[in-house]
């Protein structure tokens, strides 16, 4: 019972996992009775996983007594992790007087649920009806013929934790190449019933790499085997594919295993005892594994293979694409196989290939094929030679390096309608891309290429371009103010300012001053923003000194000249000039 | 001391450089590209689409490219089933010369082909700018305005003419504008192609790097960093890595090098 409950919790197996909800039914062996007759009534909890929580009730019978019983069976199955239970209370009716007898509904709780079972009637009439049946085999039966401990026990033998129970580990090979397969059992070796099995921890295989076994819902099947002498049944729990990945001694460690042996039933009281839990582990693998033979090429394959290529068609148009197939097939690590070969065809554009694997794991090994699609596009008319592909694997019929090469094979292109130009997707796997709805090129005939005029101008050069910009500009509108602060300053110690001279000058032009008064100011206001000059040209003098000194001599001529003229419009006119020295280099 | 010719030697010393960069340029062309276009073009309708390819790989490294040869390049990758080559002989083809209807709906055919989003053919967004700046010489624009204001102004430091200096301010806030936009523009990160299907994008510039994840074909990607045969890149999810020179191809480039 603790055993099944713990079977349930840990989840051992993916049966228990999915946690179907287990069938609760009763069963009467007969539904005409006799009055002497005695008949079974049996109690079945059956399914992935049994969660009984206490015990079954006794079902309220009519007419009816209870002669013998319940006895209690339970069985289950253990496969690659596939669990099945069932668990069977039998009880030995009979009937106390002719008439109907009925059998009321008998309760459980299983898991979080109460379930109960149909109600049953019984027709019973005089005399006997039913025969006596032989019992159903059931080799986890612990009332099984064959048992020793019936023979050497009895209704009185002992309890059943005095049989014999172990679990074994046995490889199908213990010398082998990396590589090659090697199929491990485990087996349950018992004289007793055994009402559940569970790996402790889950089996480590260092060295190797584990290939899953199919799971199968077929019941063990029970050999008997001999062991010192002495009977045993013998079934397979668990299966292992495993291949080794390097060479030397590989170990395969013990595995332990957790048993759950169901007690007899209470002497007093008739209905079954507990379970008690053992524990047992295998004996360590040892594996000799060779290393492969070096060889150039080698792929690392071991098994019995055949390598094959083909084309899908033997002709094609430029730009469309055929397949062709590397298959390899046979028995053997087929998995292991990483790369095709590498193909190259002058003038045919080959696309990396894609892989397909058909492989299923038995307990013989892999078998299955594993294909390299390569997708071919020629690119030019005429025909292609596809070269002959070598395929090298260790053959386990002759346990050499074997080197297989396929037949060259020719792929004819011819230039079709408009010369190209689709690709079908559903060779390449990829995206079709028609040049025109027509598959028609539609190509240009004049290049047209248009020397630059004018340079592309490079980042740096717009960098430059932004900064001399810039700079220049600065300068520009800068340079004359730094060098009116200078002059600022002089004027500071001449007591004029530029602005100051122009706001004279502007006083001047208005008229309101004498001649002589308006040509001194104006002579201040250059000496003072220019410095003393003298007014007669020289020799070298710059464009500014030449006017400067030209409004000098002109403003001493007005101060000079005799008051009967009109000098104004004269005035006016120098004034002008000055001015515009003065905004100009002042 | 100031120069007495002022700053028109420095413009006509320029202008003599921009003319002989041209000049040079056009000497260093291949000779009858047209021709070997024709040839091409032959080679095409023969069925040697290889033999096409090479040639205008040619042209191109010759400086000889067109929107016409990038679109025929893209005519031959679609033809040998190489979307995202193709794609990326468009967007080329796109940047090298005026506005074509007829490429810009090619791109468009193509990028709805290969699922892609908008957004996939354009991550970066200056992208556009750059295009429009380099279709009409904005950039040669804002040379010509830059210098023409400093021309102005120092005109106007010479002259009592009153509309010399606001000349040369109109000149010259344009022209810093596009400089700076063209700046900007051509400063921001290049970008590549995806020209291989399920191009590997790698944790490392090595031969023997991881794979991380596999780009899409014709995915354009900006381009952080590159690194001998590698460019580092980020794809449109986000996610970084390096990817071979032979499986994305720069936009920036005429012609890719030829590993195929």
């Amino acid at each position: 019972m603790l055993i099944l409950a713990a079977l349930a919790l840990l989840g051992v197996g993916a049966g228990v996992a999915r946690a179907e909800e287990p069938e609760f039914r009763a069963e009467v062996e007969a539904r005409k009775v006799g009055l002497d007759d005695t008949f079974a009534l049996t109690i079945t909890i059956e399914g992935r996983s049994i969660d009984l929580k206490g015990e079954i009730s006794t079902p309220e019978l009519q007419n009816l007594q209870i002669v013998g019983g319940p006895s209690l069976s339970t069985r289950v199955s253990f496969v690659n992790g596939a669990i099945s239970q069932s668990r069977q209370y039998t009880f030995i009716l009979q009937p106390s007087a002719v008439g109907t007898a009925s059998i009321g509904p008998v309760r459980a709780t299983l898991g979080e649920r109460e379930r109960s079972t149909e109600p049953i009637s019984v027709d019973v009439v005089a005399g006997t009806v039913v025969q006596a049946r032989p019992r159903p085999v059931d080799p986890f039966d612990r009332s099984d013929a064959d048992n020793p401990f019936d023979a050497l026990f009895g209704q009185q033998r002992g309890p059943v934790q005095r049989a014999k129970v172990l679990v074994t580990a046995e490889a199908s090979r213990t010398h082998v190449f990396v590589g090659e397969s090697v199929l491990v059992t485990y087996y349950l070796v018992t004289q007793a019933a055994i009402a559940g099995i569970e790996l402790e921890d889950a089996p480590k295989y260092p060295g190797f790499w584990v290939e899953e076994l199919p799971r199968t819902d077929e019941q063990p099947r029970g050999e008997r085997v001999a062991r010192d002498g002495e009977p045993f049944q013998r079934f397979a729990v668990l299966q292992k594919l495993l291949y080794p990945t390097k060479a030397g001694v590989l170990e395969i460690p013990a595995a332990r295993f957790r048993l759950g042996v169901p007690q007899r039933p209470s002497f007093f009281d008739g209905f079954p005892g507990g379970t008690t839990t053992i524990s047992r582990a295998t004996e360590p693998l040892r594996i000799t594994v060779d290393p492969l033979p070096a060889a150039e090429g080698m792929s690392g394959a071991v098994g019995r293979l055949q390598a094959t290529a083909a084309l899908d068609r033997d002709s094609v148009q430029v730009g469309e694409a055929a397949t062709l197939r590397f298959r390899v097939a046979g028995t053997g690590n087929l998995k292991w196989i990483e790369h095709g070969p590498e193909v190259s065809i002058p003038g045919v554009r080959v696309y990396p290939p894609q892989v397909k694997t058909d492989v299923k794991a038995g307990p013989a090994g892999m078998s299955g094929s594993r294909t390299w699609e390569y997708v071919l596009i020629p690119e030019t008319v005429g025909i292609h030679h596809v070269p002959a592909l070598t395929f090298s694997h260790l053959d386990l019929g002759s346990r050499r390096l074997t080197r297989t090469t396929t037949e060259p094979l020719e792929l004819r292109a011819t230039a079709g309608a408009g010369s190209t130009t689709t690709v079908s997707s559903a060779a390449t796997g990829q995206l079709s891309t028609p040049t025109a709805p027509g598959g028609e090129l539609r190509l240009r005939a004049e290049l047209e290429a248009r020397h630059q005029v004018i340079p592309r101008v490079t980042a740096t050069g717009l960098s430059i371009l932004a900064l001399v910009a810039a700079l220049g500009h600065l300068l520009l509108w800068g340079w004359p103010r730094l060098s009116s602060a200078g002059e600022v300053h002089a004027s500071t110690v001449h007591g004029r300012s530029t602005r100051q001279a122009l706001s004279d000058l502007r006083l001047v032009a208005r008229g309101d001053l004498s001649k002589e008064s308006a040509a001194v100011l104006v002579e201040q206001c250059i000496a003072d923003l220019f410095g003393p000059l003298d007014e007669r040209p020289a020799e070298g003098d710059s464009e500014r000194e030449l006017a400067l000194k030209s409004i000098l001599r002109d403003a001493r001529f007005i101060r000079y000249a005799p008051q009967l003229g009109d000098y104004s419009e004269k005035l006016g006119e120098v004034v002008d000039r000055a001015a515009t020295a003065i905004r100009r280099w002042a | 001391m100031r120069s007495p010719h002022g700053p028109w030697p420095v413009i006509l010393c320029l202008t003599t450089v921009v003319l002989t960069m041209a000049a040079g340029s056009s000497l260093a062309a291949t000779p009858n590209p047209e021709q070997r276009f024709r040839e091409a073009t032959a080679l095409m309708r023969g069925g040697d689409i290889p033999g096409a390819l090479r040639i205008y790989r040619e042209l191109a490294s010759a400086g000889d490219a067109s929107v016409n040869l990038y679109w025929n390049w893209a005519q031959a990758a679609a033809a040998r089933g190489q979307a995202g080559e193709a794609v990326w002989a468009l967007l080329r083809g796109r940047d090298t010369g005026a506005a074509d209807a007829a490429m810009e709906r090619e791109i468009e055919r193509l990028r709805e082909a290969l699922h892609l989003d908008a957004a996939e053919l354009d991550p970066v967004p200056t992208a556009r700018l750059g295009r429009l700046i380099r279709r009409w010489h904005l950039a040669s624009v804002a040379m010509l305005l830059v210098l023409a204001s400093l021309g102005f102004h120092t005109a106007a430091r010479r002259s009592s003419l009153a509309w010399l200096k606001p000349a040369a301010w109109v000149m010259v806030v344009p022209g810093v504008g596009i400089a700076l936009v063209g700046l900007a523009v051509t400063a921001s990160r290049p970008t590549a192609v995806v020209t291989t299907r399920d191009a590997r994008l790698l944790d490392a510039a090595a031969p023997g790097a991881s794979v991380v994840a596999t780009l899409r074909e014709g995915e354009v990607v900006p381009v952080l960093d590159a690194a001998g045969e590698f460019l580092r890149i980020q794809d449109s999810s986000g996610a970084r890595g390096w990817v071979r020179t032979t499986e994305a191809w720069r936009l920036d480039q005429v012609a890719p090098p030829d590993h195929r």
